[in-house]
């Protein structure tokens, strides 16, 4: 059973830090990208977005995640076009079927298979 | 039979208070929750409570696993110091591990100190509970292993038995206990050792094998085998040596 448990990803290691990032002037104007994986496909939207290099896109202001399971809103999220993968640090709403996440940040991972919520977590099952 | 209603309904309860939308479930915890959407499990870490309107749960590390959605519960499982109540069907238990399965209706605690509590049956032990509401039975395994209600007292390492399938009764249909060292057990006022004591509902027999020793009313009586009716009350003892005379006493005062 212990083997169980052991199964899990640390958060421990992942260190970002998006909510300060000193970018004033936005490199597309409310971008939209999407993660595919087999079963799904998570649309992303914003108002402001940066280049931070060729992978990362940095998104600002109203950022969402959006898929006909859950949807996800935050205010800064570090979003990587390569690795389809999307990390934030600032208070993140989750919404399912008759679930609500909210938590101090996420990591999305496995394309949209995983996502991890940091910190201090409320979960409400209606 | 009343430990396994009154378990089940307050699981059941909780599942629904979960699953079907009767009031709000609440789970907090301190280090994060990771949803694995295609293992359809989450993971909650750290000092987790989970609180519904008649239930609360607390643990170090929670697993849910779902069905279609996250609020779709098939089964918890819950790790360290693992504590759950409900004042309203008080009941309540506590062990280093749980896990519960919806569809079997299944529990198991598992760990030092593991208790199931309820009005009228205590379920205690160092190793495992496990209880299935379907057909009844339950198992009480490892060291300091007790099954204790109002009228009968049971200590062995590994209690396995069942309840009679039957909501409104108490009554167990079927007990197996068995001790390395020595089984006891007490019924009303009669004391029985044994290293194995098995009890059948349908012979109304208790039988105890190896060891035997029957205290009752101020006498103690060994030998190697025993059984007592508990329909007459009366019980008999014989002994492997034939030189032993085998005891029998009745006691009419049913």
């Amino acid at each position: 059973m212990a083997l169980i448990f052991t199964k899990k990803i640390s958060i421990n290691n992942i260190t970002i830090d998006n909510s300060d990032t000193p970018l004033s002037k936005a490199d597309i104007s409310e971008p939209k990208f999407s993660i595919n994986n087999e079963s799904k496909k998570i649309f992303i939207t914003a108002n402001e977005g940066n280049f931070i290099n060729n992978d990362e896109i940095f998104l600002k202001n109203n950022v969402k995640f959006k898929s006909n399971d859950f949807s996800i809103e935050t205010e800064n999220v570090i979003f990587n076009r390569t690795d389809q993968t999307a990390q934030s640090k600032t208070r993140s709403i989750f919404k399912s079927e008759n679930t609500s996440i909210s938590s101090d940040g996420f990591d999305i991972q496995d394309k949209g298979n995983v996502i991890i919520f940091y910190g201090k977590s409320y979960l409400i099952l209606k | 039979m009343n430990i396994i209603i009154k378990l089940i309904i307050i699981l059941l309860i909780t599942i629904n208070v979960v699953s079907k939308a009767v009031g709000k479930t609440e789970i907090t915890t301190e280090e994060g929750i990771e949803v694995y959407q295609d293992s359809k499990y989450y993971l909650l870490k750290k000092n987790v409570h989970i609180k519904s309107d008649n239930f609360n749960l607390k643990g170090d590390i929670v697993k849910i696993f779902f069905d279609k959605s996250l609020y779709d519960i098939k089964e918890i499982e819950a790790k360290g110091s693992v504590t759950f109540d409900s004042s309203e069907f008080k009941i309540n238990g506590n062990g280093e591990y749980l896990n519960f399965k919806v569809s079997s209706e299944e529990i198991i605690i598992d760990g030092l100190n593991s208790k199931l509590i309820t009005n009228n049956i205590n379920m205690v032990s160092d190793g495992i509970i496990k209880v299935n509401n379907l057909n009844g039975d339950f198992i009480i395994k490892g060291k300091n292993s007790k099954l204790i209600n109002e009228n009968i007292l049971i200590i062995g390492d590994n209690i396995k038995g069942g309840f009679e399938n039957d909501f409104n009764q108490k009554e167990i249909k079927y007990l197996d206990v068995d001790d390395k060292e020595i089984s006891y057990v007490k019924n009303l006022n009669t004391e029985m050792y044994a290293k194995k004591i098995n009890f059948d509902s349908e012979s109304s027999l208790i039988e105890l094998k190896d060891n035997v020793t029957i205290i009752r009313d101020g006498e103690k009586i060994k030998g190697d085998y025993g059984t007592l009716d508990t329909k007459n009350n009366s019980y008999k003892i014989k002994s492997n040596n034939k030189n032993k005379v085998i005891v029998i006493i009745e006691n009419n005062d049913e």
